[in-house]
């Protein structure tokens, strides 16, 4: 048995018991609860620690404050509709959930996406990789003291964002992926937008690294802390940059391609220390990875239609709508009644920031989804928690928190 | 597949190489009974279609395990599935599991029937510790009861929660949103009494912990000896 395993099942085979059963024996034990309103749960994330003095004996995340049934919700929308919900759940990276669930309604449709869509949404993903990536960057730059790489990730995220809305309208929770490609064209200007952005960001990432990545301070929080080996990686399901910076080479993009990936090149960061500063690595070089990608992909970009223009799934463009009655009728049934997807079910993962974001889509031949389930990164690596935080103090702990990275809307649901 | 192979498959796969990517329960109810549950399932047997990744899908089953020589033969029966064999009544709930192949580059996916009521699959959990949460989830949205898991608990829902969410015949809105004022904190169990016999440790001993929300979701904190009731706080905000 791993020691994931192990510290896994000493965890769960007496459930919280475990963390009173040996309190007599153990008088200089003390159980606390960390969150879940604590600033360095990020979010909503209650932890049961079992202390000795400040080292982490056990150490159970308790999930569930911020479940609001997106699952069940989604299988009262139409097809179409569930976007909106989906995209909310995972909301630092809502363009990954909004492509993973078109892919797999793509698949049970049978559709291929025009190769501009691929593009766009390949290229709104990869921008919303850095801007995840930078709001880790802040929180885990403010729970090891260094406040400023607060301010400046949000800084640069903020430009990302900007950019979020003038494509989409909205700062967060787009809905700008839709099963059959993208709501709307790129918007004049978007590519000067872009590159003004591409020219940004490689030189506020070296200040980044200048700011944390010889810093006597974060080098002592980070290197060695919450050391996961490969071996428990895979046991605990781990993916994404934490299972990269544990030695596990392995990314989506690159290995199974979707979208455009296949088109562009871009190198996978591996580390193997496995430990915070690993993860820290393996993120700030995603980011610059991100940054070569978008670069290939505005170069690249193809033209023709942005969504599949099949009448039968999409509304008529809005113009039309002035004129034509029937066109006023057409869109008001696909809005109102959606369109049906012929029965069976799809399993669609794509590389999220967080990891592997996959998508179980069952339709029986209606007009929504019969059952709608999300593989949230955030949710399954979740357990790791415990296996890293054990042994360590608990100051090590927020540091491990920050570099896991979890997002509680994606761990809930 | 049955739900009484399912361990082994699991082993034969684990050692085979393929990764347990994830795990759900779905409730095939409306399925089975339309009938397009068969087609779907049929459908879904097979190879899908690979619009996505662009590498074929291919079975998970090692040739070796019974099981998987049971199910109908064909080449593209790669999936182990088998509620085409069993009557429609008793295949309503289904335990779908994901797996990956990292070195074939291959996705495979496995459904495994959930017999009776409540339904009952055998746990994975000693074999996957990623399958830990994944099995709870599955139990706490589906009330699938995963027979050996170590600690089957509600995870997403207050523990006193009644019903499971997932199943078709828990509709949507069924539970009415109520914002009720509730006193800050509020000890209503027998077990919360400081220094009962019950009880083993006393609410003092623990320490009243620093942080312990009055806040939290009522129910959701699950530690017995000093249970915290109050309604959950819906102000509470993103990272």
């Amino acid at each position: 048995m791993s020691r994931a395993a192990q510290i896994i099942e000493d965890l769960e085979r007496r459930g919280q018991g475990a963390f009173v059963e040996d309190f007599d024996e153990n008088q200089d034990r003390m159980v606390i609860n960390m969150g879940p309103v604590h600033p360095s749960t990020h979010g909503v994330l209650r932890l049961l620690l079992e202390l000795s003095g400040e080292t982490v004996i056990r150490c159970l995340p308790l999930i569930g404050y911020l479940h609001t049934g997106m699952e069940k919700e989604c299988e009262d929308q139409t097809w179409r509709a569930a976007i909106v919900i989906v995209t909310r759940m995972d909301y630092l990276a809502p363009f990954f959930n909004e492509q993973v669930y078109s892919s797999a309604v793509e698949e049970l449709l049978d559709i291929e996406v025009p190769p501009r869509a691929k593009y766009i949404r390949t290229m709104m993903a990869e921008l919303n990789r850095i801007a995840s990536h930078l709001i880790w960057f802040g929180t885990q730059g403010l729970d090891m003291g260094a406040m400023s790489a607060m301010f400046y990730g949000f800084r640069e995220r903020e430009v990302l964002i900007d950019f979020f809305e003038m494509v989409t309208g909205l700062r967060m929770n787009h809905g700008y992926h839709i099963p059959g490609g993208v709501w709307e064209d790129l918007p004049e200007g978007w590519e000067q937008a872009v590159r003004n952005i591409l020219q940004l960001l490689p030189g506020r990432l070296d200040d980044y690294e200048g700011l944390l990545s010889q810093n006597p301070i974060f080098l002592e929080r980070t290197k060695g802390i919450g050391p996961l080996s490969k071996e428990d990686a895979l046991a605990l399901g781990v993916t994404g940059p934490l299972a990269r910076a544990s030695g596990i080479d392995w990314d989506l993009r690159r290995d199974m391609p979707y979208e455009a990936y296949g088109d562009v090149s871009f190198d996978v960061p591996i580390e193997t220390e496995g430990d915070v500063y690993a993860r820290y690595l393996v993120r700030m070089r995603e980011m610059r990875e991100s940054v070569k990608i978008v670069e290939q992909l505005v170069d690249g970009m193809p033209g023709g239609p942005f969504k599949v223009m099949d009448p039968k799934m999409m509304p008529p463009p809005r113009a039309e709508l002035n004129h034509s009655m029937e066109a006023v009728i057409h869109h008001f049934k696909i809005v109102t009644q959606g369109y049906t997807v012929p029965p069976g079910e799809a399993y669609v993962a794509t590389e999220s920031p967080r990891g592997e974001l996959g998508a179980y889509v069952v339709s029986d031949g209606g007009s929504s989804p019969y059952r709608m389930h999300m593989r949230d990164p955030s949710f399954v690596n979740m357990q790791s928690l415990s296996v890293m935080a054990r042994g360590g103090l608990v100051a090590d702990l927020i540091a491990i928190i920050a570099s896991l990275d979890p997002i509680m809307g994606g761990v809930d649901r | 597949m049955d739900a009484g192979a399912w361990p082994e498959l699991v082993q034969s796969l684990t050692t085979e190489g393929w990764w347990l990517a994830d795990l759900c329960g779905v409730d095939r109810s409306n399925l089975v009974n339309t009938g397009q549950g068969q087609a779907a399932e049929a459908g879904v047997a097979g190879e899908q279609p690979e619009a996505n990744n662009a590498r074929p899908e291919s079975g998970p089953e090692d040739p070796t395990t019974p099981e998987a020589a049971d199910t109908p033969a064909g080449p593209e029966s790669a999936d182990v599935s088998g509620s085409d064999e069993a009557p429609a009544d008793e295949g309503r709930f289904e335990v779908v599991a994901q797996f990956l192949h990292r070195d074939r580059r291959e996705r495979a996916t496995v459904h495994v029937l959930a017999h009776g009521e409540p339904p009952r699959v055998p746990s994975i959990a000693e074999l996957w510790p990623s399958a830990d949460f994944m099995e709870r989830e599955a139990f706490d949205l589906m009330g699938i009861v995963f027979d050996g898991h170590p600690n089957l608990s509600r995870i997403m829902l207050p523990d006193g929660w009644e019903g499971h969410p997932l199943r078709k015949d828990y509709g949507v809105g069924k539970v009415p949103i109520e914002f009720i004022p509730q006193p800050f904190l509020q000890f209503d169990s027998p077990h919360q009494q400081p220094n009962s016999p019950e009880a083993g440790v006393s609410v003092d001993r623990l320490g009243q912990p620093a942080g312990e929300p009055g806040r939290s979701a009522g129910g959701l904190s699950h530690f017995d000896d000093t249970k915290i009731d109050s309604e959950p706080d819906p102000s509470e905000g993103p990272s």
